[in-house]
């Protein structure tokens, strides 16, 4: 490992470390909102030396109500496709003016937060363009809930195959209105751009590799990114109770691989490395569809086709999660 | 916030040449808005423009307007100020209390909705209207420290005394309209040109000054307001308003032309001169717009 600080390892000490809440009262996001969680633990991991820039999302309009700003950090909107030049511009801004003696030279992180539509759709090329400025410290965190949660739920290329949301209803002539794939973000983002030092991906649920993640991400220099999967209680149809269960079912199942890319070297965290491992078997991506109304229109045929594409992922592809690419089977090579 | 931009029509359909709805598209959002027609009136008016867009009373955004290829892409000769004057008149700039930064934990452009964005856009009206003032201590301030004084900072009136006609213009197309008038003159007409430097905040008292009492004003737009009022130029549209009130009404043409970067000559000026001046002596205008050398 390239980066030496003290990660969580149990529950106990992720209570010990982050005791101080950065991400506090006074937003107004729903009940069992898991991207408020993901910023609340961002939050602890960043520390108070920190600037986060908020694209505008769910997660600007319902955490910056005037006078109720749920941030204990310095602040700053950006448009909702300007994060990775805000972040860029931050970051240089910091830099130049420590090294003009205008500011104390320390280090201080800067995170910019958007959406999936904000991040994987409508800024996607400020997002990739800034992941190659490689003199600047900064990590982008894409809070993804499969759609876009503020304006009632539309459909972004994040959402996953077969979704109902209210660009793609299910109707009698055309049943799966949302037939793209889900884009794999994290590794995009790896693969393409060689120089970034850190890319993971994350869930709420697993607040223990979070926590861990996000720290490494500010710690080890450059440009970062981290994307994580945030049930959305409204947006895909279950109790607000069950939040954190559905994120846990999204891993369990194989249809969100923790992992973590950290000086080339890639690694399946967490649950999903005691999956790779063969230590815990995936659970069928039914457990997980058939918990949320977004699929509720899904035949048994569609559930076997997000199966096979799930078990396609994690038994043929070139790295399982990451390289969308396969070798002649069998694979591994014998 | 100071932004220099080299004025160009609008896709589609593509031109590379000089158009000013680029700009004119932010005028009602809050920015101020200044025309230049040299080189060292682009550079002197950086200068100014960052004096006023950080001035604690303006903090608003500025964008200077200067013409796409026919000042952005031809060679001036220019004086470069030294620094220690430059520092002399810019002082660094202070955030105070609104530095994003750890020691100053603030959230800055919060989603206000209905609850205030009516009070944020008053406190936007009031730097607007205070800007007018911080315009004018800038450009004293700037005669004194570089020794160029551009008199009145919001126009540039060019023999508009005792004049009948006065044309109207911003950017580039004050050249070939001053050699027209210094012809016209000349041969004894009384005509005469007003440059306008700052749209935003708009030169109300000036232009009812010296427009209320001519014959006929016209404006060249080289831009459109497409379903204006009367179907014309933005600052056509603009002056015909700022002359409402005032004692005494001239006749108003508008003149459209040189849109996309089409060129303005001196002939051009005089043709639309005698026009003018064909309505000064009818004492009517006939065709309050025209779209000048257009091809039907």
């Amino acid at each position: 490992m390239t980066i030496s600080i003290k990660l969580a390892r149990t529950v106990k000490d992720l209570l010990q470390m982050a005791q101080t809440e950065y991400f506090d009262a006074g937003h107004r996001t729903c009940q069992g909102c898991e991207s408020a969680m993901v910023l609340r633990w961002v939050a602890k991991a960043a520390g108070p030396n920190t600037i986060v820039i908020g694209a505008t999302g769910c997660m600007y309009v319902a955490n910056t109500t005037y006078y109720t700003t749920a941030w204990a950090l310095p602040w700053i909107h950006t448009q909702l496709s300007g994060t990775g030049s805000a972040v860029v511009g931050t970051a240089a801004a910091l830099k130049a003016l420590m090294e003009k003696g205008k500011l104390p030279n320390e280090k201080i992180n800067v995170i910019g937060i958007c959406g999936d539509l904000g991040c994987a759709d409508a800024g996607l090329s400020e997002v990739s363009n800034a992941l190659t400025h490689t003199k600047y410290n900064f990590l982008i965190l894409m809070y993804d809930n499969e759609s876009s949660a503020n304006t009632d739920i539309q459909e972004t290329t994040m959402t996953p195959y077969g979704a109902l949301t209210t660009f793609s209803p299910s109707g009698k002539q055309v049943r799966i209105m949302k037939y793209r794939w889900k884009k794999n973000m994290a590794a995009m983002m790896a693969v393409g751009h060689p120089e970034v030092r850190y890319v993971a991906t994350a869930i709420a649920a697993d607040p223990i590799d979070l926590y861990n993640k996000v720290r490494k991400a500010l710690e080890i220099g450059g440009p970062t990114f981290i994307h994580t999967l945030d049930p959305c209680p409204k947006g895909w149809g279950f109790d607000p109770k069950y939040s954190h269960e559905i994120g846990k079912l999204a891993v369990e199942t194989g249809i969100w691989p923790l992992f973590e890319i950290e000086d080339g070297k890639f690694k399946l965290t967490s649950t999903s490395a005691r999956i790779a491992s063969g230590e815990i078997k995936r659970k069928p991506v039914k457990e997980y569809l058939r918990r949320q109304t977004r699929f509720k229109h899904l035949t048994d045929e569609d559930i076997e086709y997000i199966q096979r594409k799930v078990d396609e992922m994690w038994e043929k592809w070139l790295i399982p999660g990451l390289i969308p690419l396969m070798k002649e089977l069998p694979y591994p090579e014998q | 916030m100071v932004a220099l931009i080299g004025n160009r029509a609008l896709d589609d359909p593509g031109a590379y040449g000089v158009e000013h709805n680029d700009a004119l598209m932010v005028r009602d959002v809050g920015w101020l808005l200044v025309w230049v027609d040299t080189a060292q009136e682009a550079l002197d008016t950086t200068l100014i423009a960052y004096r006023v867009a950080e001035d604690p009373r303006v903090m608003l955004p500025v964008g200077i307007s200067m013409d796409g290829a026919f000042l952005t892409h031809s060679e001036h000769v220019f004086k470069i100020p030294p620094k220690s004057k430059v520092q002399k008149f810019l002082p660094p700039y202070d955030l105070g209390n609104r530095k994003l930064h750890p020691s100053n934990v603030i959230s800055v452009a919060p989603q206000v909705n209905e609850d205030w964005v009516t009070e944020l856009r008053k406190q936007m009206d009031e730097a607007m209207k205070n800007a007018r003032k911080v315009i004018e201590e800038a450009y004293r301030d700037f005669a004194k420290i570089f020794g160029r004084d551009y008199g009145n900072p919001f126009i540039e009136p060019y023999m508009v005394e005792d004049a009948d006609v006065v044309m109207v213009g911003m950017g580039t197309v004050s050249k070939p309209i001053k050699e027209a008038v210094r012809r016209l003159r000349a041969k004894g007409e009384r005509v005469g040109f007003l440059r306008i430097r700052w749209f935003r905040p708009f030169p109300t008292e000036d232009i009812i000054r010296y427009l209320s009492g001519v014959k006929v004003v016209a404006v060249v737009d080289r831009d459109y307001s497409f379903g204006s009022p009367f179907d014309g130029g933005a600052v056509f549209t603009e002056i015909r308003s700022a002359l409402y009130e005032a004692e005494h009404r001239p006749l108003m043409m508008n003149f459209i032309g040189g849109l996309g970067g089409r060129e303005i000559s001196y002939n051009d000026a005089i043709n639309m001169f005698n026009m003018a001046l064909d309505a000064a002596r009818k004492g009517m205008v006939e065709q309050r717009v025209i779209w000048y050398g257009v091809r039907e």
